[in-house]
């Protein structure tokens, strides 16, 4: 890959070899995420099952049929993370209220055990109806607020009707925030995949398009209409995945060609373009350091790179015997302080609490798991793979 | 009912209706109502003109349908029109659609030319379904039909689209017509409920049933499948040129009827459904037919009260006699192989089974309060060669009803057995397999008897037919029919006789297996069975025949979304692949990876494996590469894969070295041997596989040699069972031969390496394709053969030499013949694996199968038509018996069936040069093989000298036809030497004898 390899090569580690993986699914997984400070992991697959882990125990704790069809993609929300939010190819998304006492109800029973037995899901809490017919996951991101005292709201953005239209919606107030147009004079073909940020000034909106474009938006001024402040063409290929980078003033983009592309925040540099001559890369997410970014690949290997300079290839990390479709970091929670992070600073306060408890044996592997810098990949086989990386 | 078609078949209104679509209303009406005057009066008592009723919904009369049919109607309207239709009591006139009539055939005619080019492939499911509804009269059936053949003739001269299109949309109006099984009733009971004279509904329905039973529909859509492109025919339409799917749909759609209106009981109805079944009997798909026909008819009475016996009585009641004993042999032969397996043939027990009476049960319906069903089933348990083709479990069932009859038919038949079992040249010249069916035959009657009336079995053993009988097979020289006599004497005589009287002959051969079956023959009782039983057996065919799932595990696996399998990751569709172009900024390529890296991260090495991508471009990667199979299972998998190239071919190539390295080594190939050989015989090349024949043969060879006890009987028989073509028989008897050939250490060189040798002169084969297509698939079996033969012809041809310069005996320094013996010695000889069991797994399945073969389908056999399929199975038994040598276990027998066999074929010979040439090998590779000549004289008299005066003929016949090349080449030259070896060869034998009896004064 880079002419310095060889030398690296004595002082590396061996290749890694995943430390858990977890059966579940009989269809590909399409999404996976960590959340409730390492605690649980949320897997959704192509026949719209969704499974919440208990990533300590490794057991499910809650498994429903979220949709008809494939789940695109899963998230999270509210103050301990207890909504948990789905969106599947039947055109809907759901958000559904999971708290730790509800689990109790919910069925056990994976999906591989091939049981008719009734399973009850979650409470349903709203049901948008996303109206597009592609392959691209909502986007999320919390709007910070002020007052602590009611429900933390948050904007949801999915594809529009139109193809390469953006729709922001907000919740739990359901009223439409922006609706971004397709970009003016090129053909972009079909969205593909979407990125939300807030800073405490104004929304970030990054898109990939199918013809391989990649945009920014940034909020305008009310009453205007918003206005890319970014294009980009990297990719020869539909754009996979995007996620940025704040830290860095950064975001990464991944395609179905070979090629992972940096691009900066606010357009100052070039595009620094790293061509991995591995096909198929989705799923590129940057974990919470931003020290490194994770993509799965078509060929079945997870990569792990730098996300600094050149992008160096730091691990591949190769198990599962198909193809890769998903990959999710856990939080760290042990290092915490390179991110200025309400929900992080939440975090650590949790920490702290389970340091001081006097620690029973369950107590301690709880803590222990939430420390570990778990990767989680989903791949076509339906099996999801944990490692511990770096 | 011709005349009414006909003016169905040529118009064509089509393009005027469209060139004029706007006064077409006008044009079309005008002269029209001229017409429908005569016949309908109710027309012009109603003389709403015919605009209004274009425009104002329903029409009122038949007419006004018409009219509006033919002014290209618009959805709606075609709906209204054709609804009126059908509820004949919403039109003003009296109008019956299912009666043919001129006003029938007008619309019919118009609703083919008109509406079904323009609406059907693009109306949705109301109209279709009206227009079926519409459709479903005989005089629509037999339109379409013609303008099927019509359009057959337009398209063999020129293919237009046009006419592809309409000629599509025919067949699949026709199909879709005729599809649900009940459709034949519907169309009989509409067409019986309309006030039309009784002789002309008898017409219409004779001429219905000629279509649809004598195979009419089915030779035109296969015609029309055949002018038409490949794949423009839908897969769901395809029944309908496919024989054995038409069949069973017949089959199916008469059971219905039956079952429908045999509780009625009105007799011209039966009449009528006979007719028809009748007519379905000669489709030349009997076996499909008669199965789905009683299945059918027991899973539709299944529920109700009624038993299929007043249906099936109902059916075949009025049925003509011969048609009458064609519907109860088909019934055999569709109940022999549910009851009896192959594989069991000899082992099974012969007390009472579920199979046989619930078989005996179906017949005894069939049969029940009919005369001639009664008299027709007799022959199929006396006639030695008609009951030789049935398995014994058939002739138990038939014998179980026979049995329950009150008066002396058993008598009869006993006797009539009796005596062909007795006669001198039944003993002497049937083959063995009728003289086996005949003793067990034989001996289940006898024990029927003696258990009603002991006195009579007395009577009929004491006569002197009886005893002569088993004089006479006890004189044989057969030694399996002197056993069979034996068999019968001792059942017999242990049945009438005191103890201490019975017959004992107290050899060893009547202490085996096969003779306390034989002996338990007289024990076997079988009682008529139930329903249930019956119903049950039918079944448990259905669910074992049901086609196993080809992929069964990938199915499972294949992610769906939204209906469509993905075979990829979850991708979007491809956009068009451009140049990357940068918009906004400029693109660096990273020149310094490390100028800024994070180099508190230490890399992980890379895992064992991480290919780079095969491809440049994204959308030509390949990223399921296929691996050799690693287990038998998988091979399978692989084999059976025949929608992905990669996996099959693999599969192939290493089918037969994988199952070498897997013989002995656990029970993976004996375990999965005969499914496996299953599959390879009856694979087909779906990718043009290069040499695909060679490594089929390859691997077929391979499962026989890893257990040749079990899977060479299989494969023997198999080569005679169901739809193989002849190339796939031909490559299992191919194997057959080699395996064999093998097994005897007579292994090419190349046998477990399959490098096909390359022709020397590639200039001088055809073209690939041509190449492919002429060479027989037999090629490997032809060049042993050709080694072979060169072998034996060798040593005489030098011998003559020889004898012809005994003049210079003198200075030779060793005889010719002298000489190939020397190189003989030198060969070192392999353990000969093949002598044990030639006889019982390679010799015996194959010729028993070949004369059941030949006796149940006589000259429409497909062993008697493809002289080739015949010279084949005549080397691979000639090679194999030459391989086998003469240490071969029971030669004795062996050589006396083979030399019936190929006697009998002496007729055939002389009519196909090859088959000649292939029997002229067969008798000199007897007599190589038997190496104890004088015995061979003594034992085969007869044959030899039969032998010898037909090879003596056809050696001058040979020769005095003048065909003989000057060069000694060419066929009939090579059959002429052949011939003069072979009467060298039996010369030598005779001489051998004579010097025998002369008191050994030669040095034989």
């Amino acid at each position: 890959m880079s002419p310095d390899v060889p030398s690296l090569q004595s002082s590396a580690l061996p290749p890694a070899q995943p430390k858990y993986v977890l059966r579940g699914h009989t269809a590909q997984v399409h999404a996976v995420r960590f959340l409730r400070c390492n605690s649980r992991l949320l897997t959704g697959d192509a026949n719209g099952w969704v499974i919440l882990w208990d990533v300590p125990i490794k057991r499910p704790v809650a498994v429903w049929r979220a949709h008809a069809q494939t789940i695109l993609g899963v998230g999270v929300w509210g103050e301990v993370e207890e909504k948990v939010i789905t969106h599947g190819r039947d055109n809907k998304l759901h958000i559904w209220q999971i708290r730790h006492e509800d689990e109790t109800d919910l069925s056990k029973v994976l999906p591989i055990e091939e049981t008719t037995a009734d399973r009850k899901a979650p409470w349903l809490l709203h049901s948008l109806d996303v109206n597009a017919l592609n392959f691209c996951s909502f986007a999320m991101c919390r709007i910070p607020d002020s007052d602590h005292s009611h429900e933390q709201s948050i904007l949801i953005a999915v594809p529009g009707v139109n193809d390469g239209a953006i729709t922001i919606t907000s919740l739990p107030s359901q009223s439409r925030f922006a609706a971004i147009p397709p970009l003016k004079d090129i053909n972009t073909g079909m969205l593909m995949a979407l990125r939300l940020h807030q800073t405490s000034t104004s929304l970030t909106v990054l898109a990939g398009y199918e013809s391989g474009h990649v945009a920014l938006f940034r909020q305008p001024s009310s009453g205007q209409l918003w206005k890319p402040s970014y294009v980009a063409k990297t990719h020869a290929q539909p754009v996979l995945s995007l996620d940025l980078a704040p830290g860095l003033g950064a975001f990464f983009s991944s395609s179905a060609d070979a090629i992972i592309a940096r691009h900066s925040l606010d357009a100052s540099t070039e595009p620094v373009l790293l061509r991995t001559k591995h096909a198929g890369q989705q799923s590129l997410v940057v974990r919470l350091d931003e020290r490194v970014f994770a993509t799965a690949g078509w060929d079945g290997r997870v990569r792990v790179c730098g996300t600094k300079g050149g992008m160096t290839e730091l691990a591949v990390l190769k198990w599962h015997k198909e193809g890769c479709f998903a990959v999710a970091f856990a939080d760290i929670l042990d290092q915490g302080e390179q991110v200025d992070n309400d929900q992080v600073v939440a975090k650590k306060d949790d920490e702290a609490e389970i340091a001081t408890k006097a620690l029973t044996v369950s107590r301690r592997r709880e803590a222990n798991s939430a420390k570990t810098h778990w990767l989680a990949a989903g791949s076509k086989d339906g099996k999801v793979s944990l490692w511990d990386i770096y | 009912m011709e005349d009414l078609l006909k003016a169905a078949r040529t118009v064509d209104r089509n393009v005027s209706a469209k060139q004029n679509h706007l006064t077409a209303i006008d044009r079309t009406s005008e002269p029209l109502r001229s017409i429908s005057k005569e016949p309908f009066d109710g027309s012009t008592t109603h003389p709403i003109p015919s605009k209004s009723a274009l425009v104002f919904g329903r029409p009122r009369t038949a007419k006004e349908v018409l009219d509006i049919l033919r002014a290209e109607p618009s959805p709606s309207q075609l709906i209204a029109s054709l609804s009126a239709l059908l509820e004949p009591a919403s039109l003003d006139d009296v109008f019956e659609a299912s009666c043919p009539g001129p006003l029938q055939a007008q619309i019919v005619n118009t609703l083919l030319t008109l509406i079904i080019p323009n609406c059907w492939s693009s109306s949705d499911r109301e109209i279709k379904g009206l227009l079926r509804s519409s459709l479903s009269t005989v005089t629509a059936i037999s339109a379409i039909v013609s303008s099927i053949q019509a359009l057959i003739a337009q398209l063999n001269t020129k293919r237009e689209a046009q006419d592809t299109g309409r000629c599509v949309d025919l067949i699949s109006v026709l199909s879709e017509v005729l599809k649900p099984d009940n459709r034949v009733h519907e169309i009989y009971a509409s067409l019986s409920s309309t006030s039309t004279a009784k002789v002309k509904l008898d017409l219409t329905w004779k001429s219905f049933a000629n279509i649809i039973g004598s195979g009419k529909v089915l030779s035109v859509v296969a015609e029309a499948e055949d002018a038409l492109p490949d794949t423009t025919l839908a897969k769901e339409h395809r029944w309908l040129a496919t024989g054995s799917d038409y069949a069973a749909w017949l089959g199916r759609s008469i059971a219905y009827f039956a079952v429908t209106e045999h509780v009625s009981d009105d007799a011209s109805t039966s009449q009528a459904l006979s007719q028809l079944l009748a007519r379905a009997l000669t489709v030349g798909h009997a076996l499909p037919f008669i199965a789905a026909f009683h299945t059918t008819l027991l899973q539709r009475l299944a529920e109700s009260s009624h038993t299929p016996v007043t249906a099936l009585r109902y059916t075949t009641q009025p049925l003509p006699a011969h048609s009458k004993r064609a519907f109860l042999e088909h019934t055999l032969r569709w109940l022999a192989p549910l009851i009896s397996h192959h594989d069991t043939y000899h082992l099974a027990p012969a007390s009472s089974s579920q199979g046989v009476s619930a078989a005996a049960y179906l017949v005894d319906e069939l049969v029940a309060n009919d005369q001639t069903m009664q008299h027709n089933l007799i022959p199929f348990v006396t006639d030695p060669t008609t009951s030789s083709t049935f398995p014994l479990a058939i002739r138990r069932a038939v014998f179980a009803v026979i049995s329950r009859d009150e008066d002396d038919t058993l008598h009869t038949i006993f006797k009539d057995i009796l005596r062909n079992f007795s006669d001198p040249l039944f003993i002497m010249h049937a083959p063995t397999i009728q003289q086996e069916s005949m003793a067990q035959t034989l001996l289940v009657a006898a024990g029927y008897i003696h258990r009603t009336t002991p006195v009579a079995l007395l009577t009929l053993v004491r006569s002197s037919g009886h005893m002569q009988g088993v004089s006479s097979r006890l004189d044989a020289s057969n030694t399996r029919a002197r056993w069979l006599g034996m068999i019968i004497g001792t059942a017999l005589s242990g049945l009438v006789d005191k103890e201490g009287m019975k017959m004992n002959f107290g050899t060893d051969d009547m202490q085996t297996a096969d003779a306390h079956w034989y002996l338990d023959l007289v024990k076997v009782d079988d009682d008529l069975g139930s329903r249930e039983s019956l119903l049950k057996l039918t079944t448990q065919d259905i669910v074992a025949r049901r086609p196993r799932p080809k992929h069964e595990k990938r199915t499972t696996t294949l992610p769906v979304i939204d209906g469509k399998p993905t075979f990829g990751p979850l991708g979007p569709p491809q956009a068009p692949v451009q140049q990357t172009e940068v918009e906004g900024a400029k693109v660096t390529e990273i020149l310094d990876s490390s100028s800024e890296a994070d180099d508190e991260l230490k890399p992980y090495a890379k895992p064992d494996s991480d290919p780079e991508d095969s491809d440049e471009d994204a959308t030509l990667v390949d990223r399921n590469k296929t691996r050799p199979p690693a287990y038998i299972r998988d091979l399978m998998t692989m084999l059976r894969d025949t929608e992905n190239h990669g996996p099959f071919t693999l599969g192939l190539k290493h089918a037969a070295s994988l199952t070498r390295r897997k013989i002995g080594f656990g029970k993976e190939v004996s375990d999965h041997a005969e499914e496996l050989a299953r599959i390879l015989c009856s694979l087909q090349d779906p990718f043009d596989t290069d040499d695909f024949d060679e490594l089929k043969l390859q691997a077929l060879i391979a499962v026989v040699m890893s257990s040749p006890i079990t899977i060479a009987p299989w494969l023997g028989r198999q080569a005679f069972v169901g739809e193989y073509s002849i190339a796939q028989r031909c490559v299992m008897l191919t194997a057959l031969g080699l395996s064999g050939r093998e097994l005897a250490g007579l292994q090419e060189p190349d046998g477990l390496n399959p490098v096909s040798s390359k022709p020397s002169f590639p200039s001088k084969q055809l073209p690939s394709h041509l190449h492919d297509t002429y060479t027989p698939p037999t090629r490997r079996l032809e060049a042993a053969h050709l080694s072979l033969e060169k072998s034996l012809i060798a040593p005489l041809a030098l011998q003559a030499a020889d004898q012809s310069t005994a003049h210079l005996n003198a200075v030779k320094v060793r005889t010719f013949s002298s000489r190939m013996a020397t190189a003989r010695t030198k060969r070192k000889e392999l353990p000969n694996g093949l002598a044990k069991i030639f006889a019982q797994c390679y010799f015996t399945p194959l010729v028993r199968s070949y004369q059941k073969d030949v006796a149940a389908y006589g000259s429409g056999s497909v062993w008697v038509s493809a002289p080739f399929l015949l010279v084949t199975l005549l080397k691979t038994l000639a090679l194999l018996l030459h391989a086998s040598g003469p240490a071969t276990l029971g030669l004795r027998e062996v050589a006396e069936e083979f030399w019936q066999m190929l006697l009998a074929l002496r007729v055939q010979a002389l009519g196909d040069i090859t088959v000649l040439e292939a029997v002229l090998f067969g008798f000199l590779t007897l007599l190589e093989v038997n190496t104890n000549k004088q015995q061979l004289a003594d034992e085969f008299s007869r044959q030899l000298m039969e032998t010898r005066d037909w090879v003596d003929m056809v050696f001058e016949r040979t020769g005095a036809s003048g065909l003989v090349d000057q060069d000694g080449t060419g066929e009939v030259a090579k059959v002429r030497t052949l011939a003069a070896g072979l009467l060298v060869r039996a010369g030598e034998i005779m001489e051998a004898s004579r010097a025998a009896f002369m008191g050994g004064m030669s040095d034989f």
